[in-house]
């Protein structure tokens, strides 16, 4: 901030050099009409490169709510986006699907524009677009240094047609960072809700008109110092092919295969280990970090010649950080395995996608147990298949005795139709044979939590062809 | 599943015998008169100091049955804590105290019994047969409500056989209203026999809920002979009824299915295995083609004689791989504490407040319903917010194997372990975590409030009260605590050397210690020394006994209100409140744990704040 040119600076070197002297101080009135003067200047500085964008389809998973469930996938979502360069490159606050996009549309003011995808980093949670707009678009200014406590900004969302394509102003300061592999700002309560509750995407703008921070809904605002080199490199990938979207290459989340677990620092002392450290608790099937031969126990603290700096809770977003996970990459985890340093170089590999199957007849759909669930969810079992939506009205919702619903999400089917299930394929195997046989009561064995049970379809509850005349 | 043989004798034996024809022709308005006036004097109010609910008169020389809940004053580190001063009020006004014989809270019942005045008797109910009750039948709820003289409602039995209340048993359904205060009290049919016990409302229009009395008789039989309900079970076995569709899967025409058998339980050693169908049990057959069938079935087998060996006949395997197999058991009085009578949701809690830390014992089945790892261990049941085990990472549901490395399969080895770290005053405790299928390992950094200090606790030589709870407290906060037994305190000097807190234990047996020589010594040498003392309950008494300045200058004091009257005689500036902190002074009435902790952190925060 130039203090130089700024009334607000004056003012306050007015106050610093005492109130006494002439001319006289500015009232209340005149001081909250600067302020606001300066904080709209700064929003309408960056108004031209939002843009506000709608997505149809492809939309990514929203994060579970604890005790509440996964929520559905929407179908449509309006986001702010940022115009990155003048030829139209966009970025978008999330990870679309990219094939299952029906349509993007962007608005820049009130023209609108179709979008395709460019690339998209799941790690981050980012995805660019290009418009193709006649005339050169404003890009966007990311602010480069941190910024600092108690500092004032601006939130600026880019509204949809309801909101007549305005972009909405709302005011706070930054009250803190929260550290984490994407470091998170704090704002003052009203102007966080505006940040992270209206849209995706909001920008968190200084007094010179640049991002600082980008809202991500729940998940908070990202600081831009943070957010910002994924996006450079996106874009650059981006501008290297410079012909069709790079779909389908090496967008995916990259992966290890591995959960990590903060060490304890009372336990550390406890145990003499070090505190700059996160353990390796888990180690996925054939996962990188299984054939990099690393074990539970494993106490990772570096991550090529860098070693971990944080302790506590702060020691899994660092090592995060040095992990830098991209799709391909390299890095070389430095360990102890007790008290012995191991190194074990260890690749990105994309994230596999884990497999489902509906069974609409039986009123089920189901997917293998990847290690990631297994864990995650604290399933009891590492095999058969998990049954994630029981369809109502269909034999698995509706068979039995009066029993609110004879199959529920959770449970761990093991057998069906006689038949053993380890993996999915056993599963649409015994599903074919149930409907080979025309089999009408087939028998399930499942575990919900660490219990067996025991049930049977009925089959000939399942949906009746639509008959126009009716039944009998 | 109907199988005579196994019904209780006393339920057998309970019929009826009324006055049908006649009051068929009288109008309806008299026949519930009638009714009234011959129910009216058995049915009770039953008040203490948490609520209260409705009972009725079983047998004239004064006991009383009624619901579990309406006697009970639980707490999670004292699940089956019943209340203390029960009184119960007949139709007339008298009012008698009462004392609990047995209860039980699935099912909700209890036996209460009041003494007369000799010659006196009560005008008991009589029981109907409520195994023959049939949807649609006319009931009369009468109780106590909303602390009105007795109310009556009526309706009709909207369903015999609810299964869905997550309950042992079948209940009854019906549509008269019911109102806070009801439970406990009879549900009649139109003779005026009580049909079940009323237990609540479910919250809508016509819906209450009632217990049929042929179970709480059952209960009531337990009551009287062991002091609660003792309930037969065959552990690890999950069982389940064979529906229809379920049935032509299995290829099988009745009987019961085995869901599940635990590895390693006793349902597995007696030889059961998952996917078993039970079809004889003592050579009668079984089948259950329902859940009220089933519940029925499960019944007849927890009311039997734990120690008895029961012989099933099973058929195992599917088509023509069946075969057939006979599986004896002996039946074990179920889990989770049977010499306490603790059931399922009556597992006491053992807490550790300044670890922020509660932990269980395992049993079977809150495993199987919270879905936790077959692994020994505590499980961590409560965590609260910022204190050190919350700091630990640990939530609830955590399974702790082992502490600094050595197993704990029990609340009391746990107990034990964490004491012992706790007085060498261990820097960070070593837990072993298992979290699903996950394990970790963590630990506990207690904060020493207490460490450096001193406190003798004087425990009187027979029933103390709160010992572990207030030993517990000490040593977790990293004091030193030297335990005197009354008879065994060291000579002065150098008993006395060092102290910091001075604690006087409660209890009856702190009676002995009013008047006793060395105790006053003991009490005198501290309050010179200008330490903190404490007491509890009726060592209060020992307190003002000992000092006569303590009456001089006037400061307060508080003890249970049965002490009061000594207090008075000495002239104590008696207060009667729950903890009374005059200096260093601090006494309590010590009438419940929750009156004894905060008097802890009284005399805590008296020791850190002296100088």
């Amino acid at each position: 901030m130039n203090m130089g040119k700024s009334p607000i600076g004056g003012m306050l070197l007015l106050f610093a050099a005492g109130c006494a002297s002439t001319p006289p101080p500015l009232s209340g009135r005149e001081v909250l009409a600067v302020l606001a003067n300066t904080l709209d200047a700064s929003a309408e500085k960056v108004a031209p490169s939002l843009v506000y964008v709608e997505v149809r389809g492809g939309l990514p998973q929203p994060p579970a709510i604890p005790g509440r469930g996964q929520p559905s996938v929407p179908q449509q979502m309006g986001v702010t986006g940022m115009i990155l360069s003048a030829d139209g490159v966009v970025l978008l606050p999330l990870p679309v699907k990219a094939e299952g996009v029906e349509r993007i549309r962007v608005w820049v003011g009130t023209s609108e524009y179709g979008a395709t995808v460019l690339d998209v980093d799941e790690q981050a949670g980012l995805t660019l677009v290009k418009i193709s707009s006649p005339a050169p678009l404003v890009p966007v200014q990311f602010a480069s240094s941190k910024i600092c406590r108690g500092a004032w900004v601006t939130t600026v969302t880019a509204m949809g047609e309801r909101a007549e394509f305005q972009k909405l102003v709302d005011v706070g300061t930054i009250q803190g960072t929260l550290k984490g592999e994407f470091d998170r700002l704090i704002l003052g309560s009203g102007a966080a809700t505006s940040a992270t509750q209206w849209l995706l995407g909001t920008a968190v703008v200084n007094l010179d008109g640049q991002v600082v921070g980008i809202g991500k809904g729940p998940g908070g605002i990202f600081a831009a110092e943070d957010y910002k080199p994924r996006v450079d490199r996106l874009l650059a990938k981006a501008t290297q092919v410079s012909e069709g979207p790079a779909i389908g290459s090496d967008n995916k989340k990259p992966w290890l295969g591995v959960r990590f677990d903060t060490v304890n620092e009372s336990l550390a002392e406890a145990l003499g280990i070090p505190k700059e450290a996160v353990w390796v608790q888990a180690v996925y099937r054939d996962s990188p970090a299984q054939k990099a031969g690393l074990k539970p126990g494993d106490l990772v603290v570096g991550v090529d010649d860098k070693p971990i700096t944080e302790k506590g809770n702060q020691a899994a977003p660092y090592l995060m950080k040095l992990l830098a996970p991209e799709t391909g990459r390299t890095v070389t985890l430095k360990l102890l395995r007790g008290a012995a340093p191991v190194e074990a170089p260890i690749t990105f590999v994309r994230q596999p996608e884990v497999r489902t199957l509906k069974a609409e007849d039986l009123g089920l759909s189901v997917e293998e147990i990847a290690d990631e669930r297994y864990y995650q969810a604290g399933l009891s079992r590492p095999e058969g298949v998990l049954v994630t939506q029981v369809i109502p009205g269909s034999p698995a919702a509706t068979s039995g005795s009066m029993r609110s619903s004879l199959l529920r999400s959770g449970d761990i089917i093991v057998e069906l139709n006689g038949l053993a299930i380890r993996t999915l394929d056993d599963f649409s195997g015994a599903v074919e044979s149930i409907r080979r046989q025309k089999q009408e009561t087939p028998l399930v064995k499942l575990y919900r939590g660490v219990v067996a049970t025991h049930v049977a379809l009925n089959m000939k509850l399942k949906k009746i062809a639509s008959n126009p005349e009716g039944s009998k | 599943m109907r199988t005579p043989a196994w019904m209780s004798l006393s339920l057998a034996t309970a019929l009826v015998s009324a006055c049908p024809a006649q009051e068929a022709d009288k109008p309806a308005e008299e026949v519930d008169a009638t009714l009234a006036k011959m129910v009216e004097p058995s049915v009770v109010a039953i008040l203490h100091e948490n609520a209260g609910g409705s009972g009725f008169v079983l047998t004239p020389d004064g006991y009383i049955l009624s619901n579990g809940h309406v006697v009970m004053n639980p707490d999670d580190e004292d699940p089956k804590k019943t209340a203390e001063r029960i009184t119960v009020v007949l139709y007339n006004d008298r009012k008698y105290k009462a004392r609990v014989i047995g209860h039980s809270l699935d099912p909700d019942v209890s036996l209460l019994k009041i003494d007369l005045e000799p010659g006196m008797e009560l005008t008991p109910v009589r029981i109907a047969d409520s195994r023959k009750a049939q949807v649609e039948q006319q009931v009369i709820a009468v109780g106590m409500p909303n602390g009105l003289k007795q109310t009556y409602t009526k309706g009709i039995l909207s369903n015999v056989e609810r299964t869905d209340l997550g309950t042992f048993t079948k209940i009854f359904h019906m549509d008269a209203a019911l109102n806070p205060g009801n439970s406990g009290g009879p549900l009649f049919n139109e003779r005026g026999e009580v049909l079940g016990l009323n237990t609540y409302g479910g919250g809508g229009e016509g819906m209450g809920f009632t217990i049929p009395i042929h179970v709480a008789m059952v209960l009531k039989d337990h009551f009287l002979e062991h002091g609660r309900f003792r309930r037969a079970d065959i552990p690890g076995l999950q069982i389940q009824e064979i529906y229809d569709e379920l049935g032509a899967a299995l290829g099988i025409s009745s009987g019961v299915l085995v869901d599940f058998v635990e590895p390693g339980s006793a349902a597995e050693k007696a030889g059961f295995a998952t996917s078993d169908v039970i079809v004889e049990m003592d050579g009668n057959p079984v089948a259950a083609r329902t859940e009220a069938q089933l519940l029925d079935f499960n019944w007849e087998l927890t009311i039997l004689a734990p120690g008895r060996t029961v012989s099933f006949k099973i058929l195992r395997g599917m088509g023509d791989r069946r075969q057939d197999l006979a599986v004896s058991v002996v039946l074990e009085e179920g889990e989770p504490q049977p010499k306490h009578g603790h059931q399922l949701g009556e597992i006491p809690e053992h807490r550790f407040d300044d670890l922020g830390l509660g932990v269980r014992q395992i049993v079977a089945l809150s495993r199987w319903i919270q879905a936790l790892p077959n692994v020994p261990g505590v499980l961590a049941t409560s965590v609260t917010d910022n204190g050190p085990a919350q700091k630990a990472g640990l939530a609830a549901g955590d399974i702790l194997t082992a502490i600094d490395g050595k197993p704990v399969k029990t609340p009391q080895e746990f107990v034990a372990g964490i004491e012992g770290a706790c007085k060498t005053h261990r820097k960070a405790i070593v837990l072993d975590v298992q979290r699903k299928n996950l394990t970790f390992k963590t630990a506990l950094a207690p904060f020493y409030e207490l460490a450096g200090k001193r406190v003798a606790l004087m425990v009187p030589p027979k029933d103390a009260e709160h010992i572990d709870l207030i030993r517990r407290f000490f040593i977790v906060n990293g004091a030193d605590v030297d335990i005197w037994e009354a008879r065994g305190v060291p000579p002065l000097p150098p008993r006395n050397e060092n102290l910091d807190a001075l604690v006087l234990v409660g209890g009856p047996g702190a009676k002995t210690l009013w008047n006793d020589d060395l105790v006053q010594e003991v009490v005198r040498d501290t309050l010179q020394k200008n330490k903190t003392i404490g007491a509890i309950g009726a060592a209060a008494v020992t307190l003002v006994n000992a000092d006569k300045t303590l009456i001089d200058r006037r400061v307060k004091v508080t003890t249970h209100e049965d002490f009061s009257s000594q207090m008075s005689e000495k002239k104590a500036n008696y207060t009667g409140k729950d903890v009374e902190a005059d200096g260093k002074v601090i006494t309590t009435t010590g009438v419940d744990k929750d009156k004894v902790k905060a008097f802890l952190r009284r005399v805590r925060s008296s020791i850190t704040q002296s100088r």
